[in-house]
């Protein structure tokens, strides 16, 4: 009994964190040879994944529990990351650092674009998967705002900046331009969008301090 | 001479059926729930008319939200004609006065807005009207852009095109989130402009 009582719960969470991972590879498949996620059965989901039906339903309530369990995954790691922002890039943090940021950030975007599209679709017809969604951007939103504060303390930031307001506008257009601007777009093209996004976060955040 | 005419009354009469049946039904409902949880039914009891008499006009409910949001699509265009006149020497208050025209004019369509905002997450027909929109409003802000470099008001490095189509869907996305969002409307305003000014001066 030396590894104690909660070894269990966690090779349970870590056998259900590497089953989500194949059954998510398996909707970027499908997806992208044209299925949709809406109509593709856990049948067939599960067999593309190679496991069972069974072990779908031991892990997951509903097809839709596998899209919001990652739509969390996905708001963990972003809030990671603009919680490590001010370590990352420091006070001195140059126009070169905030391309990429943004530019890693159009990256991760480009890559589960399908998977994405998948939520948004989800997102239409159910309530769960809109709160989820929702929260992702409020949560960007809200540590979008600290950062301003505390850029504007260490005196990096514009002090004029109003913090919320300036941090929700900065996040309505990169949440809308990631959809409809990056993800469709070519890679040279995307990386021209990038280099624009970051221009306005630069000259509106830092470039008047 | 006779065709044209009853092709005239049964516009008339899509019209009237349009903007003082349906628009405020869906007005009153969107108050309730978001668009995508309200059905055909539940709209056309709300407004008072049949379901047959729904779909002699629209073959769905986007259709209808497309002729709901025309109107009010345009009437923003119109006010963002405002920022568009500004002379590229103009100071940031004129600015902000042109902005909160037309965040007004936005705002008084905002469950319009949002509703299409919601039925683009997912509907093509609804997202392809939303892009068309955005690219028409893209194309204002370009030149707007370029005219102020051609004056060298504004930075000459600046990617007026990209710059552009960045700001608009920030506009468009914004608009529908503001009431949503718990910050106070003026505050909005402010920051909006500020964010327009610096990514465009």
């Amino acid at each position: 009994m030396a590894d104690g009582g909660a070894a269990p719960v966690t090779r349970r969470e870590t056998r259900r964190q590497e089953i989500k991972q194949r059954l998510l590879d398996a909707i970027e498949h499908l997806t992208a040879d044209g299925e949709s996620y809406a109509t593709v059965s856990v049948d067939r989901l599960a067999a593309h994944a190679g496991i069972s039906r069974a072990t779908f339903y031991l892990y997951f309530s509903e097809k839709k529990a596998l899209l919001n369990a990652w739509l969390e995954d996905v708001r963990g790691h972003l809030n990671e990351v603009l919680a490590a922002w001010p370590e990352v890039v420091g006070a001195d943090v140059t126009r070169h650092d905030v391309e990429l940021g943004l530019r890693r950030l159009a990256t991760v975007y480009r890559a589960h674009a399908t998977l994405i599209e998948a939520v948004y679709n989800e997102a239409a017809r159910d309530s769960g998967t809109r709160d989820v969604l929702e929260r992702l951007v409020w949560d960007s939103i809200a540590a979008l705002r600290v950062q301003i504060e505390r850029g504007q303390q260490e005196g990096c930031m514009d002090p004029a900046l109003l913090p919320g307001e300036t941090a929700a506008w900065l996040i309505w257009s990169l949440q809308s331009g990631l959809r409809d601007l990056v993800a469709p777009s070519t890679e040279a093209e995307t990386a021209l969008l990038v280099d624009a996004h970051a221009a306005i976060w630069w000259h509106v955040l830092y470039a008047a301090a | 001479m006779q065709g044209s005419s009853e092709a005239e009354g049964r516009k008339g009469l899509l019209r009237g059926l349009t903007g003082q049946r349906l628009l405020p039904a869906a007005e009153r409902m969107l108050r309730e729930k978001p668009w995508g949880d309200i059905t055909v039914d539940e709209l056309s009891r709300e407004a008072g008319i049949s379901r047959t008499l729904f779909y002699n006009h629209f073959t769905d409910k986007t259709d209808l939200l497309g002729a709901l949001t025309t109107d009010a699509l345009d009437r923003i265009a119109q006010a963002a004609r405002v920022v568009w006149m500004l002379p590229p020497n103009a100071e940031k208050a004129y600015y902000r006065d042109a902005w909160a025209h037309v965040v007004d004019v936005g705002l008084h369509h905002a469950d319009l807005i949002a509703a299409l905002a919601d039925a683009a997450r997912s509907d093509a027909e609804a997202r392809r009207n939303l892009r068309a929109r955005v690219s028409a409003g893209a194309v204002n802000i370009e030149r707007h852009i370029r005219k102020s470099q051609e004056s060298g008001a504004n930075r000459p490095d600046i990617d007026a095109t990209r710059t552009a189509l960045w700001i608009d869907w920030m506009i468009e996305w914004g608009l529908s989130q503001m009431t949503r969002s718990g910050f106070e409307t003026e505050r909005l305003i402010t920051a909006m402009t500020d964010v327009y000014w610096k990514a465009t001066h």
